[in-house]
């Protein structure tokens, strides 16, 4: 018996440490930015939100115009990059249990070709509205996500009564016919491209608190339902018979996991546009760290994506100012190489076993 | 309605199946009663419906005509937890992929005891470590289940059926690719718990010497449907298996055991062999 896996022990400081990191980060990035606030002032003003916190003496001698800048303008950015980085990650390990395979992605669902439809429709023609904070473009793109979501789910269930291969295949042919309508309103439409093609790119520059508490509402509604179902996507991972076998309501894990994966989804592309590879590299280096199991991998998913996607936004924002550099070029730029590295140390571990 | 104690125990009843897109019944009229505390030996050639038939037990073919009765119950009313409480199933092969270790799923199957939240007990990994000992790979558990051999991860599934502590155990071709000291380590440790636990087993199996040497009952299937049942002596007869198998048997008695030595295939043009 050469090691004892101390698995549960690595479980816990991974996840202590990552909340740890995930408050000195959203700390950090309040701060960095066209006008710099020191840290200090940063954590006093996100501190004095807190509920049972002197506010009065805690915010005392910061100038009101770093509270305006902290509070109006970057804490909601920096807290809805965080949400749809955790949203994005955790439905990532869910969606990679569910189909079998770990190169499955939210984004094969054609749910956020559909959430692009709707935002290149919004733009393409004009409509322009804000209801209750909620923009136009916003509500067209979760519109578009949620229409896709059904309709992938109809179509796949006439294909086919074991659904999962269906859902897949209809999702690509979605997204692939999605892709194209998107692409044709984009010819069309010449003075539009550009707004279409940089929603698509992804930002988080639009951030409002409306974003931000709809994402939090929905994340948590998420969650709540991934944290029933994680010891049943481990059986899953031996296919629906054998986790029938074992006992798994094979038909309700899978129907709740896809309806909740695919409204996190689309409330993720929604607020943010297409933001490619968090949800496929946060699962994989998560369970590099603490192995396989879906009930540990989910919640460290969720804050790894979230530190993760705040960094890379973070860097959009203040690598090249005035100008901002698409966040989902900065996810893959930094996230492919540090994942190959991960896969090739893994791969080193092996062979010296 | 018959008294509880003759309602337990596994009864097929009038079973047949037909899927839509088949121009045959896989199964039809399947009528038995798989007594419990006996080792049953499910016989039959390649596509003769045994695989179809314990796909029934588990209740992943919904629409059969007829029943499967688990202890007086339709296996189809039992809910999965339930069902995973009697049976316990070990396929053919297993499609597991992931980078979970040897003991993460052993203790897999101790999943339909647990609620939701609840995590693996010290009696859990007691149960989990007692059966991968019994099978012989205590000494793998922190290995990942997807580097085994082939041999070793017939066995882990056979640890991982032990630990669900079931009164059936379902096993599909279980010695397949185990080794001769594997293969009779593996089906002493079933008999030993058949006849000393009151353990019920059935078993898909294609060598009569191993059949005859520890199971005590026998169901042979052709082409869906029944051919013979009963005691294994009875079973295992030149005649009966010449008729389902197209392959006639020599039977030897050597030390109160009949040995079965296969002779010519009956129409030889069935085979490439005899065309070299």
């Amino acid at each position: 018996m050469k090691k004892e896996p101390l698995k549960k022990t690595t479980f816990t400081m991974t996840g202590g440490g990552l909340l740890l990191l995930l408050v000195i980060v959203v700390i950090w990035a309040a701060a960095v930015g066209s006008v710099s606030v020191p840290i200090s002032q940063s954590a006093k003003i996100v501190l004095a939100k807190l509920p049972f916190v002197n506010k009065d003496k805690l915010l005392e001698g910061i100038p009101r115009a770093n509270k305006l800048i902290i509070w109006d303008i970057r804490l909601p950015r920096v807290l809805l990059a965080g949400l749809v980085g955790g949203g994005l990650a955790s439905a990532g390990v869910v969606m990679q249990a569910l189909f079998r395979n770990p190169l499955a992605d939210p984004q094969v669902l054609g749910i956020s070709s559909g959430a692009a439809f709707g935002a290149a429709i919004a733009i393409a023609f004009g409509i322009t509205f804000t209801v209750m904070g909620i923009s136009s473009i916003w509500m067209f793109a979760f519109i578009g996500a949620i229409l896709t979501m059904l309709l992938v789910f109809r179509v796949a269930r006439i294909a086919t009564s074991r659904s999962i291969t269906g859902i897949l295949l209809a999702g690509i042919a979605c997204s692939s016919m999605l892709t194209a309508a998107i692409t044709l309103l984009m010819m069309w439409n010449r003075q539009k491209l550009e707004q279409i093609y940089l929603w698509m790119l992804g930002s988080f520059s639009a951030a409002t608190w409306v974003k931000v508490g709809f994402m939090a509402i929905v994340l948590t509604g998420a969650v709540i339902c991934f944290a029933f179902l994680g010891r049943d996507l481990d059986l899953l991972s031996f296919g629906d018979q054998e986790a029938q076998s074992m006992g798994v309501s094979v038909k309700r894990t899978r129907t709740t996991a896809v309806i909740a994966t695919s409204l996190l989804v689309a409330a993720s592309v929604s607020v943010s546009g297409i933001i490619g590879f968090v949800s496929l590299i946060i699962p994989h280096i998560m369970r590099l760290l603490v192995g396989p199991k879906n009930r540990r991998l989910i919640p460290l998913s969720l804050l790894g994506g979230a530190i993760f996607m705040i960094l890379c936004d973070m860097v959009s924002r203040t690598a090249a100012p005035p100008a901002e550099i698409a966040v989902g070029a900065i996810t893959q730029v930094t996230g492919a190489p540090f994942f190959l590295y991960l896969l090739w140390k893994e791969r080193r571990r092996e062979e010296r076993e | 309605m018959t008294s509880g104690n003759k309602n337990s125990g596994i009864e097929v009843r009038d079973l047949s199946y037909q899927p839509g897109s088949a121009k045959h019944p896989i199964l039809s009229d399947i009528t038995y009663s798989f007594a419990e505390g006996h080792m049953t030996a499910l016989l039959g050639p390649n596509g003769s419906g045994k695989t179809t038939l314990l796909r029934h037990f588990l209740s992943q073919i919904k629409c059969p005509e007829g029943a499967v009765l688990i202890d007086g119950k339709d296996t189809l009313d039992y809910a999965p937890k339930e069902r995973s409480r009697k049976i316990a199933w070990v396929p053919q092969s297993s499609s597991g992929e992931s980078a979970f270790t040897v003991e993460e799923v052993v203790l897999m199957a101790r999943y339909p005891f647990k609620n939701t939240w609840e995590g693996d007990s010290e009696e859990d990994i007691r149960i989990a470590r007692d059966a991968m000992q019994t099978v012989g790979i205590l000494d793998l558990k922190n290995r990942n289940f997807t580097s085994l051999s082939g041999g070793e991860r017939q066995r882990a599934l056979i640890a991982r059926a032990l630990a669900q502590t079931t009164p059936w155990i379902l096993l599909d071709e279980p010695t397949s690719n185990l080794d001769i000291k594997h293969q009779i380590g593996i089906l002493e440790v079933l008999k030993k718990r058949v006849q000393e636990e009151g353990l019920s087993v059935i078993v898909v199996m294609h060598d009569f010497n191993m059949v005859e040497r520890f199971c005590d009952r026998a169901i042979l299937l052709k082409n869906g449907e029944v051919a013979a049942k009963g005691l294994v002596r009875e079973v295992l007869t030149p005649e009966l298996l010449l008729s389902v198998y197209e392959v006639g048997f020599d039977i030897i008695e050597k030390e109160g055991r009949r040995v079965f030595f296969p002779k010519n295939v009956a129409e030889p043009d069935m085979t490439e062999a005899t065309e070299k």
